[in-house]
């Protein structure tokens, strides 16, 4: 039930010229990178170089879908074109990875641009920073792909100290309507203040939705958890009565041998 | 309440195979490290149907006006203190509401909207409500919680939001976690806390015991001084004697019921919210939300370990 029959297999995206000649470059030993230096030098103490930004995007016509005014429920439509779309981008962010050889992505940021000439159109975007491990090693996931993490640098050391590797960003995501309440409902009901016990379920529902999809992605991958998580709620361009609810994080998976976890310090700065 | 917990499926996501978190990076870490394993977030939902009531509200007259009703206007001038007036609508259940203070003008004049006497009184039906829709959705994040097996929910977030015209939703959620080769405790903790910052304040001594909320609500019909006042038309800087009186007993309510919900306990980072709201010209409220997390002590008041020195290189 809670499978909304996004697209199993990811689309294979052919780069153009211009990213075929950027990732080149890359691969010639220059890298790129949008991590803060204290990001660059904690990845460096992880063991991992950066090799460069890699990227996918995905301009998606979202789609209509008919609400009934009075009943609130999920939008499968428009869930999956969410999804979908999301997916579409972070797998072609994924083949730029490949392509440089890269062990994972760190940083990734997943965002959601609208425009003008692009009406119920949006424009999927997922960069991030593809890194490799100095020793040689594989880090791939259980897929046999690079990982992906919206991890900072400073969070992807301190996760690596827990004893725990990225397996790979992970979502889940429902598109809810809202029932409206009508003016004459809401004259009607004046002096009955109570719990409106169909909306309490359905905005559970929603959210509980998106969660378990989440939950469901990391468990194909055979993670042990899912960290960080970000429980975001939009309405994009729908209006007030639809949401997404989207539910974001990164699936870890245990790591082999013993680790001592760091024991946090008590420190006093003498910044102001 | 029972029928509002989780039933997706016949099985709830809480009782999946692998845990998720909201905790950051650094939080997760000092968690582990404490003791405490992370087993998934966790949620408590109640959306309230939520009409105004009142003279010159958006929904009409509820409340009758205390110009406009001698016998009303007459019990309004009787002594403040504990001073309490009933109402019944055919529809509506009974509320009450105390006066908390009454303010008269001397001169002649009224401005419009203005009353005579002022009143300041506590919307009791408000914080009724309020106090109704936080505790369901407290409840209900403890026992998924509870479902899973947990002995506390930390780094709990609370939002409020209005889904739909007419209605408030009270959503909880954090993450529930296990203390490691620790028997179950007799009731579910919870607490706004997280990460680095819980596992110090245990290490300093003290145990979360759950998250608490109250809420005041002061209706505010101004006495003509103060709407004048109000209006921008008074000559002199002055001190507005009735809405200050306002602020001052939403505050006083809210601080004091989160101190009797917490009974002997300490409530630790208190954050208090003020909103103001002009329904009309001469009908004004002050709500007051007080939030913290009731914690319990349960060793000596001193530091496990001394605080390190640093200075940062930025």
């Amino acid at each position: 039930m809670t499978d909304i029959g996004h697209d199993g297999a990811r689309s294979s995206v052919g780069h153009n010229e211009v990213a075929n000649r950027r990732l080149a470059e890359l691969e010639a030993g220059l890298f790129t990178s949008d991590l803060s230096v204290n990001e660059f030098a904690l990845v460096k103490e992880a063991g991992f170089h950066p090799l460069g930004l890699v990227m996918g995007s995905s301009i998606y016509r979202v789609g209509l879908q008919i609400r009934r005014w009075s009943t609130s429920h999920e939008l499968t439509t428009l869930s999956k074109a969410m999804y979908n779309a999301r997916e579409l981008a972070m797998e072609r962010m994924e083949s730029e990875a490949i392509e440089l050889g890269a062990d994972g992505v760190v940083g990734v940021r997943l965002d959601v641009n609208y425009y003008e000439w692009g009406r119920g159109s949006a424009e999927f975007i997922a960069v991030g920073t593809a890194v490799k491990a100095a020793d040689g090693a594989s880090w791939k996931n259980k897929l046999g792909k690079p990982f992906t993490s919206d991890l900072s640098g400073q969070d992807f050391w301190t996760m690596l100290q827990t004893g725990h590797v990225p397996q790979a960003l992970v979502m889940g995501n429902c598109v809810f309507h809202i029932a409206h309440r009508g003016a004459l409902t809401t004259l009607r009901t004046a002096g009955h203040n109570s719990e409106l016990a169909n909306f309490t379920q359905a905005l559970y529902e929603a959210r509980e939705l998106a969660m378990t999809r989440m939950q469901e992605e990391s468990e194909r991958l055979g993670a042990a958890g899912i960290v960080a998580v970000r429980l975001e709620q939009k309405s994009h361009q729908w209006g007030s009565h639809t949401i997404e609810f989207l539910a974001l994080g990164t699936a870890v998976s245990k790591r082999e041998g013993d680790f001592e976890l760091l024991r946090p310090t008590p420190i006093v700065s003498f910044e102001g | 309440m029972a029928d509002l917990l989780p039933n997706l499926n016949g099985s709830p996501r809480p009782g999946g195979s692998s845990f998720s978190s909201t905790l950051s990076i650094a939080g997760y870490n000092a968690m582990l490290a404490a003791g405490l394993e992370p087993l998934g977030i966790v949620q408590g939902v109640c959306v309230m149907r939520w009409n105004w009531y009142g003279a010159r509200s958006p929904y009409g007259g509820a409340t009758p006006s205390p110009l406009s009703s001698k016998r009303l206007k007459h019990r309004y001038l009787e002594p403040t203190d504990g001073f309490t007036r009933n109402w019944r609508r055919t529809t509506s259940p009974v509320y009450s509401s105390k006066t908390i203070t009454n303010w008269s003008c001397q001169h002649s004049t009224r401005r419009a909207g203005a009353h005579e006497p002022g009143v300041n009184f506590e919307q009791n039906w408000v914080e009724d409500l309020w106090s109704e829709a936080f505790a369901a959705a407290r409840t209900r994040m403890i026992d998924e919680a509870r479902m899973l097996g947990a002995h506390g929910v930390v780094g709990v977030v609370d939002t409020i939001s209005d889904p739909t015209r007419g209605a408030k939703e009270f959503l909880l959620r954090g993450t529930a976690v296990r203390v490691n080769d620790a028997p179950a405790p007799l009731e579910v903790w919870s607490t706004y806390l997280a990460g680095e910052r819980l596992v110090k304040l245990v290490e300093a001594g003290w145990a979360p015991v759950s998250v608490v909320a109250a809420m005041s609500s002061i209706r505010i019909w101004p006495a003509c001084s103060t709407e004048s006042q109000l209006s921008g038309w008074w000559p002199e800087v002055a001190r507005i004697a009735q809405l200050e009186s306002g602020h001052y007993s939403a505050r006083f309510l809210a601080r004091e019921r989160v101190h009797a919900e917490s009974g002997a306990d300490d409530v630790h980072g208190v954050r208090f919210e003020v909103a103001e709201n002009r329904i009309t010209a001469g009908d004004d409220e002050v709500n007051c939300t007080v939030w913290g997390s009731r914690i319990r002590r349960f060793a000596s008041p001193e530091l496990a370990r001394a605080p390190m020195a640093t200075v940062p290189l930025r």
